[in-house]
């Protein structure tokens, strides 16, 4: 096991006839960031709640670091701190009231409450918004301020549920900011399920989840290496030369607005490829294959949200 | 222990207060909560009080009773209404924070936290209770003033028995409200109820009309609940004092007739209930939507949980 901090073996679970978790297994490690990719209804949300004992499971194995679920609920539940995919904290409070009421949840309070609240405003920029409405704030935020909710138990692991979606680059890029000085500070396991592929290839890990399986999983390098291909972009050629190129290429061709694409097993095969036909190609790029690529390689479909989408 | 006990202690106070903000910062649910009360009040005002008082002086010869007399048995009678519908109507609309919660996945929050699942559950019917209390003495409190104004006949006894009327009473709907909230998922088939129980509970209590005026058969099926005896024992208390200064110009027979037509004492399937049957009737409720609440929250926690927190699980075959 080294050191996973969460590791999930054969996890089943049903809704009626559907099965949202059909026997996944995977592990992540301590201190990582772990992605979590799959599209609505795949099994990301069902697989957190499990983890989180909201949902019960039936089936499988739960250990958070070293942990049993079946046995170590309580104990668990210390070690997370979630930021759910819509908000969860009540509109009409304004944020102190919140962040007071949820912390008690936890037996923060007193001192030690306002201690943490000065430690998270100071992290998520949050002072001037402590006596605002929740309800009246901006996405942007309200995501701060979720943040800091799913952080007032100082957890372990950090589970975020497409924490990002809906807000505009800025704010997602703040929204990183402060997800990257946590785990530079306090060296915490950040478990994130997300659209946006950038943001997964950012992670150390990433397990594609499709229809309650696991299709693919490994590092972003990984999964592009086995899933992707590289592209050769022939721009200003003819559709004849194309043809005649393509009978090289038999991985695949395809015509965009200005230029055919070449689809290739390795950036060997193109500078091969480029120096056999220097007659026919004048303008080109050759392009690696992104997490989109792989996303629509190892599933057949396309992430709401991505690039292709 | 004792450590366990104040974080639990902390969690559940700092919940409760949580609740009672949430309920009473939502101006139109504090309305529509007192919605029910205020109509008893609307319509009294406007002609149930003139055709109260219109039937009461055809019953006594003329000019035997005086007229202040007659005001407080009439006045009694909507006192009484307005409180015992109150703690129906506003224990119903603060328990509704419950769903509110389930609905938007704030459950889920809870569940995710290592609060004990009882704690967050009591600090939904103690916010209900103290926000009824509250409520409700208030209304006593403007109802008390009004009665010392235009006619006071009530004992110390009958003014501790009324405020004793008013914990117990607030208590069996806080209970009673828990229960019929959890069978909800969402807050507009929640308001759709409200709006039913509004309406109803005026006219089973006795509020609107006098009971015995819809019949026996609706005394009878007012005996299934709960608010039938605390507004009897309402009623006994405000206007008992006035029937006893009849009693000394008019005879026993009529005087009785006239607690009957207002269910002076509740008609339990023919037998004339005292106050303290009434109470004890009440204690009853209690005792019994605290067993039925016991036996049901853990099958309905587990039924969320597996059908995946608060929310409706919305999955798509991908």
């Amino acid at each position: 096991m080294g050191d996973s901090i969460i590791a999930i073996d054969n996890l089943t679970k049903s809704y009626g006839e559907i099965k949202a978790v059909d026997g996944i297994s995977f592990r992540v490690e301590k201190g990582s960031l772990f992605a979590f990719l799959g599209i609505n209804g795949a099994g990301k949300s069902t697989t957190i709640n499990i983890i989180c004992s909201i949902t019960d499971k039936d089936g499988g194995r739960v250990v958070v670091d070293g942990l049993d679920l079946e046995k170590h609920r309580e104990e668990i539940k210390r070690k997370i701190g979630i930021v759910f995919q819509k908000s969860v904290l009540d509109e009409s409070l304004t944020v102190y009231d919140n962040l007071v009421s949820r912390a008690s949840l936890y037996g923060i309070y007193g001192d030690k409450f306002k201690e943490k609240l000065s430690e998270l405003s100071g992290m998520l920029d949050l002072q001037p918004l402590l006596k605002r409405p929740y309800g009246k704030l901006s996405g942007g935020q309200k995501r701060r301020v979720d943040i800091a909710r799913g952080l007032i138990n100082s957890p372990t692991i950090l589970i975020l549920d497409e924490p990002t979606t809906g807000l505009d680059p800025q704010t997602r890029q703040a929204v990183w900011k402060a997800i990257g000085n946590l785990r530079e500070k306090y060296n915490t396991t950040v478990f994130l399920t997300t659209h946006y592929m950038e943001e997964a290839n950012g992670a150390d890990k990433v397990v594609i989840i499709d229809s309650g399986r696991i299709a693919a999983q490994g590092t972003p390098n990984e999964l592009k290496n086995e899933y992707s291909g590289i592209y050769l972009k022939v721009y200003g050629i003819s559709s004849e030369d194309a043809e005649k190129l393509s009978q090289k290429c038999p991985d695949g061709m395809k015509f965009e607005r200005n230029c055919a694409v070449f689809r290739l097993k390795s950036t060997r095969e193109a500078a091969g490829i480029l120096s056999e036909n220097k007659e026919l190609i004048s303008d080109f790029e050759v392009i690696k294959g992104d997490m989109d690529d792989v996303f629509l390689n190892v599933t057949g479909k396309v992430l709401e949200g991505s690039a292709n989408g | 222990m004792a450590e366990k006990f104040i974080l639990h202690g902390n969690a559940f106070y700092r919940l409760t207060v949580r609740n009672l903000k949430l309920f009473l910062k939502d101006k139109m649910q504090v309305f529509f909560s007192l919605l029910a009360p205020l109509i008893v009040l609307f319509l009294y005002v406007a002609f149930l009080g003139d055709v109260q008082m219109d039937g009461l002086r055809s019953a006594v010869p003329e000019g035997l009773v005086d007229d202040n007399l007659l005001r407080a048995v009439v006045d009694g009678w909507m006192m009484s209404g307005i409180l015992a519908v109150t703690c129906i109507t506003v224990a119903i609309s603060v328990s509704s924070v419950a769903v509110a919660d389930n609905e938007r996945g704030i459950s889920c929050d809870f569940d995710s936290s290592p609060v004990s699942q009882s704690i967050v559950r009591f600090s939904y019917m103690a916010s209900s209770y103290i926000c009824t209390l509250a409520i409700t003495f208030i209304m006593l409190a403007i109802g008390f003033i009004y009665l010392a104004i235009s006619g006071w006949y009530l004992g110390a006894g009958q003014v501790f028995a009324v405020i004793g009327n008013v914990f117990l009473s607030a208590l069996s709907s806080t209970l009673f409200a828990t229960l019929a909230v959890s069978f909800f998922r969402s807050t507009s088939a929640l308001g759709g109820f409200i709006g039913i129980v509004s309406a109803a509970v005026g006219f089973l209590m006795g509020a609107y009309i006098p009971l015995s005026v819809l019949g026996t058969g609706m005394e009878y099926f007012a005996c299934i609940l709960p608010g039938t005896y605390s507004a009897g024992i309402f009623r006994d208390m405000f206007i008992s004092g006035a029937l006893n200064e009849m009693a000394n110009v008019l005879p026993q027979e009529a005087v009785t007739a006239i607690a009957n037509e207002y269910s002076v004492n509740v008609n339990f399937f023919g037998i004339r209930f005292q106050s303290w049957h009434s109470a004890l009737m009440l204690i009853a409720s209690v005792v019994f939507f605290v067993i039925l609440l016991a036996a049901l929250s853990p099958v309905m926690a587990k039924m969320r949980r597996e059908r995946g927190g608060g929310k409706r699980k919305r999955i798509s075959k991908a």
